[in-house]
């Protein structure tokens, strides 16, 4: 006697078991990818440009390099003056803009233990936009505590708000302990004026 | 196979335009974070020496129209100084750098409400100097498409206020002559002008610089 042919209702749900398994193993197998490679923070990362005092960063957007760092108790602005019980670093940037202006740059200065200063309109700084391919000067004064001056870095980023996968320079301005006790000893004003074309002169000017 | 996909025929037809619209449904962020953040779309192109109608959607608190203006650029050339108000010519004597001014002429209805203009050159390389009223720390007009003083009207900012005079009523024509920044030596080979910054329409005029 012949076997009867499975039932047409019992195929159908075999199929369909087969395929929830499928897709269960699909599942798991992702995770299982996702697990042993993490992205972490990879595609939203900037690529951030290395560099000394004096080098010349390249980035998408500008050349940008540093060429001083100075430090002082009191700026001489346009609006008289700005004094801190803390230091003012005062550091001195050749921005070269590729291709448009730079208009808002983020200037920032890191210390060693990862905590984030940025300049202000107290000093007087004000990024005015450098045009495309001539050298901006630019001086940016940061406020600071006394004594937290080795090891910082500046951070310069091609906005203000968005920079993820774009370029961003950190710049080591080179301050090892020694250079750091020279730093808290200079009191001469510095001058402070929007950036421009034209050179920075020497940091301190007689108050 | 072919009973499933008779039976499923409706549904099938559903997802091509389903996906499409589940796209479109978020592609507002696409526009907004993408789109408009750049000059992308020619809005008119024309020569140095004509006459170039530009035209763009405009809306304010009093609702939309149309910004529509004539213009031509009638020179450009490099010069040796900038006028200020207060200073008088001030010499543009930075190394590296030198200015060209833009001859432009106009005309509009002089309720066409046009502030907020910009203006660039580009090179033939397609790097682009934008126009900067303080450039050089010289106070020229604030926008390179208006006389300041003359601009106009503004545009309503509350639903119940009507347009305004920013400062005095604008002529039907008039022309302005803003001055750019530029590296030594480069050669300017087009006028850009735009409203609604960043973008995405613009005015392209092609130029042959003298001087």
């Amino acid at each position: 006697m012949p076997r009867p042919p499975t039932s047409r209702p019992v195929r159908l749900w075999a199929i369909r078991g087969a395929l929830g398994i499928a897709v269960l193993a699909a599942l798991g197998l992702g995770r299982v990818i996702s697990d042993a490679w993490p992205t972490g923070d990879s595609p939203e990362a900037s690529f951030v440009r290395h560099g000394q005092v004096g080098d010349t960063v390249r980035l998408r957007y500008a050349d940008v390099s540093v060429d001083r760092v100075a430090a002082t108790g009191s700026l001489a602005t346009v609006a008289g003056g700005a004094r801190t019980s803390g230091i003012w670093l005062v550091v001195d940037l050749t921005v070269v803009a590729r291709q448009r202006p730079l208009a808002a740059p983020r200037i920032t200065i890191t210390d060693a233990s990862g905590r984030i200063f940025s300049p202000d309109n107290r000093s007087g700084y004000l990024f005015t936009p450098a045009q495309t391919g001539i050298p901006w000067h630019v001086r940016v004064p940061v406020e600071m505590p006394q004594g937290d001056l080795v090891g910082l870095v500046l951070r310069l980023t091609g906005n203000t708000e968005d920079n993820r996968r774009d370029d961003v320079a950190s710049i080591d301005l080179g301050i090892d302990r020694s250079a750091a006790e020279r730093l808290e000893q200079e009191h001469a004003a510095v001058e402070v004026r929007q950036g421009g074309p034209d050179p920075l002169t020497a940091a301190g000017v007689s108050s | 196979m072919t009973g499933w996909l008779r039976r499923n025929r409706w549904g099938l037809l559903v997802v091509p335009i389903a996906a499409a619209a589940l796209v479109a449904g978020n592609a507002q962020r696409l526009h907004d974070y993408w789109w408009v953040k750049e000059l992308r779309v020619v809005g008119a192109s024309g020569q140095q020496g004509s006459w170039v109608h530009y035209s763009e959607p405009f809306s304010d608190a009093l609702g939309a129209s149309r910004l529509a203006v004539d213009l031509e650029v009638v020179d450009v050339r490099t010069v040796g100084s900038i006028s200020d108000p207060i200073r008088g010519e001030v010499k543009v004597d930075t190394d590296g750098a030198m200015a060209y001014a833009v001859k432009l002429r106009f005309r509009a209805d002089p309720k066409t409400v046009l502030i907020g203009c910009r203006m660039a050159l580009l090179d033939a390389a397609g790097n682009r100097y934008d126009f900067d009223h303080q450039a050089l720390g010289v106070a020229q007009d604030l926008y390179p498409c208006l006389q300041d003083g003359a601009e106009g009207y503004g545009n309503s900012i509350r639903v119940d206020t009507p347009r305004a005079y920013v400062d005095g009523p604008r002529p039907a024509t008039w022309t302005t002559r803003p001055v750019v920044i530029v590296p030594a030596g480069v050669r300017i080979t087009e006028v850009r002008l735009w409203w609604d910054d960043p973008g995405p329409r613009y005015c392209r005029v092609s130029v042959t610089p003298a001087g």
